[in-house]
């Protein structure tokens, strides 16, 4: 009776558990975790031993042994989900991962075993002797190690949104399938044991889950810079058709301030000379444009002067329009349009009372042109990986301001430096002047 | 000891640079001593080209700050002019009189202090850095600033200055050493640039300011271009 429980599967079903959770772990340290985080780790964790434990070996039946862990990796995908605040699809999408990293670790194990039979090979004591257990943890640990630094370190920034319930399902369940079954489909159709075929078995299983482990990460890597490309053009569409309107806007509003000023002139005498002086104030400061001799500057210039108006923001400028030429139109819109968003942004921050400025120099030095913005600050900036991060409540959109000022600027074969001294914020760009005809599209 | 001018028509205005600069004399425990000038013209008369920092108003009558320095310019091109600026809606062509930066009235204290510690960098960075090289057989000393460019070719350093070339035996390791880092950056592993001498980036090319074109070197071309980038930014309006 007691050979139900107690026999030479027990440590590795057990080991097995340990080397999934372990796996699954390692794929969600990016993940954000729930409340009383290794509590619940200990706690399920240790459920997930007992289970495995508990299994009773009903049959000899290889079919039914294999199914018996088909429990432990049910329970260890669990693991993610009840330890980290995820979704289900990420649930599935770090187990398959997981269960391939381990499956590509047990084969290398087996391949390794090959070699030495004699001290390697699982035998009745099962993982209990020295050998047999020092290659099953050096293998998990070099190819848990391998995935770690080729594969997650450079997919931390993935997040929900770019992973998909169907793909991750079907990706989990050929993970298990090829976990459990196929060395056994194998074993089971032929029955030679020769080292060569064996060799072939184990290194075919590699390929297939090294291949599974790829295609994941490069179909969501895919996925989401096609969304991105999307949102990029998208944002650049609007940025186009948001200019037109602009440009209409702030010529009108001149136009309009121009007759404004002449009716007015006609009054003069007419009305109270203070009243008079007071309305051309009033009607020059919509008026007056900020001449740049640029015409894209210009619109994107008053365009922000009038939100800055609102928000008590001075703006000064040194600028050579000319300079910026090159550039395409709808280019020198966004770099702009979020050069000065950025800054409007940090100054509408900082607390009431204190001046609100932002300094703009454009300028040409020698044969490049040199573009700041200067502006204080509140608070600390964060830092992330030599990238700067948004204190902005809605980061995404954020985000594709820096974004898109990067991208035009690398555009031009431009760089940008920032300096923070002394809270005030610098952002320096500094481009090659090229030719018009060579970068216009 | 840090002699500035302020050429300013408002008193008021004046008054409130003049308290702003000594504020910043006690924070930095550094001496500095102000003169003042109400209007552009006397500024002009009196113009002995001592001053190392000059704060002009833009907006002055008889004459304006940017008229002003247009005059100083052909006398002195190089003292460091700052302008100083009601609130500016329109485009001021500071470049045009190669001014260093400016400031906004009414002064903000961030932005002044930010604007004056650039400024002294600036200024004592001017001290120029001279270099001692053994050509052929005798020793020539060239200030850093003067080099265009260095090559290395076989083991031979040449110094290619706005005097001329000079050559010497050296290793690129040791010539790095000797030069400031926020001057000279390498476009690839045999040319060292002054950054103040690149006229133009031609593609793949860095064109100095005597025409010679030197190649960069594909892998070093981003943090090429960071460094120049870097250059400018503290290099400020000038």
């Amino acid at each position: 009776m007691a050979e139900l429980w107690i026999n030479p599967l027990l440590p590795i079903k057990v080991f097995n558990a340990v080397i999934l959770i372990a796996a699954v772990m390692m794929f969600s340290l990016g993940l954000p975790r729930k409340d009383h985080f290794w509590r619940r780790l200990l706690l399920w964790g240790s459920a997930c031993l007992l289970t495995a434990a508990a299994i009773p070996l009903l049959t000899d039946s290889v079919w039914y042994v294999t199914s018996m862990f088909l429990v432990t990796y049910l329970m260890a995908m669990l693991t993610v989900r009840i330890c980290c605040k995820a979704s289900w699809p990420m649930v599935f999408f770090i187990a398959a991962a997981a269960f391939s990293a381990e499956h590509i670790a047990s084969m290398l194990d087996s391949i390794i075993s090959l070699f030495r039979p004699d001290i390697l090979q699982y035998t009745d004591t099962g993982l209990l002797n020295i050998p047999v257990l020092l290659n099953y943890t050096l293998c998990r640990i070099l190819v848990f190690g391998l995935v770690d630094l080729l594969i997650i370190r450079k997919n931390r920034d993935m997040d929900d949104d770019s992973i998909r319930f169907a793909p991750s399902l079907l990706f989990l369940i050929i993970s298990i399938v090829v976990n459990l079954y196929m060395n056994i489909v194998f074993s089971q159709l032929i029955s030679d044991r020769s080292f060569w075929l064996s060799m072939f078995n184990f290194a075919m299983n590699i390929a297939i889950s090294l291949l599974l482990l790829l295609c994941q990460f490069a179909i969501v890597r895919e996925g989401r810079m096609r969304t991105q490309l999307q949102i990029a053009n998208l944002l650049r569409a609007q940025a186009r058709e948001h200019y037109r309107i602009s440009k209409e806007n702030v010529e009108a509003i001149s136009m309009k301030c121009h007759d404004l000023k002449h009716l007015l002139l006609a009054l003069r005498g007419v009305i109270d000379p203070k009243e008079y002086d007071s309305m051309m104030e009033t009607i020059d400061s919509y008026g007056a444009e900020i001449q740049t001799n640029n015409e894209v500057l210009d619109v994107v210039f008053q365009e922000k002067n009038f939100r800055c108006r609102k928000l008590g923001i001075q703006f000064t400028c040194i600028i050579d329009g000319t300079a910026v030429d090159f550039m395409g139109t709808t280019d020198q819109y966004i770099l702009f349009g979020n050069l000065l968003d950025n800054a409007i942004e940090a100054v509408s921050q900082l607390p009431e009372g204190e001046v609100k400025n932002i300094q703009v120099t454009v300028r040409r030095d020698k044969g490049f042109v040199i573009i700041t913005t200067e502006n204080g600050y509140a608070g600390e900036l964060q830092w992330d990986g030599g990238r700067l991060r948004t204190s902005k409540k809605d980061k995404q959109s954020h985000g594709y301001g820096i974004l898109s000022i990067e991208k035009i600027v690398h555009k031009y074969g431009g760089r940008y430096s920032i300096n923070t001294e002394d809270q005030i914020f610098a952002m320096n760009i500094v481009l090659p002047a090229i030719q018009r005809e060579t970068m216009e599209k | 000891m840090l002699r500035v001018a302020i050429v300013e028509d408002s008193l008021r205005d004046a008054e409130q640079l003049t308290s702003c600069l000594q504020r910043f004399s006690r924070r930095h425990g550094s001496e500095i001593e102000i003169q003042r000038y109400e209007n552009a013209l006397l500024f002009l008369q009196g113009y002995k080209g001592d001053f190392d920092i000059i704060f002009m108003d833009i907006d002055m009558p008889m004459m304006s700050g940017m008229e002003a320095a247009h005059s100083l310019r052909q006398v002195d091109p190089h003292v460091l002019l700052i302008f100083v600026t009601a609130l500016a809606r329109f485009a001021l062509n500071g470049y045009e009189v190669d001014a260093y930066d400016f400031i906004v009235k009414p002064v903000q204290e961030n932005f002044f202090e930010a604007k004056m510690n650039r400024a002294l960098k600036k200024l004592s960075s001017e001290q120029r850095t001279r270099l001692l090289i053994k050509s052929g057989d005798k020793s020539v000393r060239i200030f850093a600033d003067e080099i265009i460019y260095v090559d290395i070719f076989n083991h031979v350093l040449t110094f290619h200055t706005e005097q001329g070339q000079f050559s010497t035996r050296g290793t690129m390791k040791d010539l790095m050493e000797t030069l400031d880092t926020s001057l000279f950056a390498m476009c690839n592993k045999s040319y060292v640039v002054n950054m103040r001498h690149i006229q133009m980036i031609n593609g793949d090319e860095a064109v100095m300011t005597n025409g010679d074109r030197l190649p960069i070197s594909r892998p070093r071309k981003t943090a090429f271009m960071q460094q120049i980038a870097d250059f400018y930014g503290n290099k400020r309006i000038n």
